[in-house]
């Protein structure tokens, strides 16, 4: 599988909520963001939900579910249905875990630019949750791994997603690409 | 890395010695994959642990998390919570991954996929997915498969290890296996 890169943005500052891929090319077959993000905040606990909204969607158009497993472990199966945008819950690490700890992230979205068949994705990720510094807390009860699928229920092309965690901003090293495949 | 740049095969081969090291990778890219396919030359051994190690560190710094399926000896249903060395029993830490070896079949073909985000970055840790798979059922009591999905970082505790990309990798077979003919790997650089 080879890719060409689209967009990617690099969060250095503290005051980023969002990161946006706009106008997205429209002339591949499939779209991939890889990369790394947490949430700044310090409250709750080690992990934060994440948002993905397409097409800056302001209906109730998005479903996903998940199988996301627990470290302890305690299976937890995910379903939501129908919110402006895709959610998968304690996907995002926080800076209440740490400083340095980030989630890695995966979206695939075959046939995106497709104006008649409704999209299907997929997303991977998670929270390894521990603290620096100190070896028995390398993996907490708050680390998650997560396998989804997503679906929008438009049959309009994808021209945007919007990332963002649901508490805090995103937090300085954070760092997504969009591919064309 | 600029719009409209490709991604980049590092480097690719054949695998066959117990151990393959990626050194000097290059600091250029944003992401990093990882892609092993085949299996080990070992025809007493359904399958096995393979291992993975950053910048040759041994400590105990491979944290990891996720889950396990499969079928086989010793195993239905199983999901596994690893960390550090917990997972692959030694004194150096690594990262693991099921492959098969050539019990259940002369050929089987196990897939390790691997996903390794922001890996040049020097202030923080770097996250990774990682999956792999294989499946034989030669007959219908004598099989073996295995589903893995997992999620890691690295370092896992260090804070002085944050300081260096990672430039290189160590793919190492457990035991002192060695891998069949056609098993092969391929490193890839995405801008």
């Amino acid at each position: 599988m080879t890719g060409v890169l689209l967009g990617e943005e690099t969060v250095t500052g503290s005051s980023t909520y969002t990161i946006s891929f706009t106008s997205i090319d429209q002339n591949y077959d499939d779209l991939m963001v890889i990369g790394s993000m947490a949430s700044d905040t310090t409250t709750g606990f080690g992990a934060t939900n994440l948002y993905i909204k397409p097409n800056s969607e302001s209906s109730s158009m998005c479903m996903a579910a998940s199988s996301r497993v627990q470290y302890s472990p305690t299976n937890t199966n995910m379903t939501r249905l129908l919110d402006p945008f895709w959610i998968f819950e304690e996907m995002l690490a926080t800076a209440k875990d740490s400083d340095m700890s980030f989630s890695p992230l995966y979206i695939y979205l075959p046939s995106y630019a497709s104006s008649t068949v409704k999209l299907n994705g997929t997303v991977k990720g998670g929270v390894l949750a521990g603290t620096p510094g100190a070896a028995s807390s390398g993996l907490s009860t708050y680390s998650f791994e997560q396998v989804g699928g997503i679906v929008y229920d438009r049959t309009d092309a994808i021209t945007q997603l919007d990332i963002y965690p649901s508490h805090g901003t995103i937090k300085a090293g954070s760092k997504l690409s969009l591919y064309g495949i | 890395m600029a719009i409209g740049d490709g991604s980049v095969i590092i480097e690719s081969g054949a695998m066959s010695a117990n151990t393959l090291s990626m050194t000097a990778i290059p600091q250029t890219y944003s992401h990093l994959e990882l892609q092993v396919t085949g299996c080990y030359d070992e025809a007493s051994v359904a399958n096995d642990w393979l291992y993975f190690k950053f910048n040759g560190e041994t400590g105990t710094e491979y944290g990891f998390h996720g889950t396990q399926s499969g079928v086989g000896a010793g195993l239905t249903t199983n999901n596994i919570a690893l960390n550090s060395s917990t997972a692959t029993g030694g004194a150096s830490g690594s990262y693991g991954a099921e492959f098969p070896g050539t019990q259940k079949s002369p050929n089987p073909n196990g897939v390790v996929r691997w996903f390794i985000m922001n890996y040049a970055n020097t202030t923080v840790q770097k996250p990774f997915i990682l999956d792999y798979c294989h499946v034989w059922r030669p007959n219908s009591t004598d099989e073996t498969a295995r589903l893995g999905n997992l999620v890691g970082k690295y370092p896992t505790t260090s804070t002085s290890l944050l300081t260096s990309g990672i430039s290189q990798i160590d793919v190492i077979g457990a035991g002192s296996y060695t891998f069949k003919s056609g098993t092969r790997y391929m490193l890839v650089g995405w801008p």
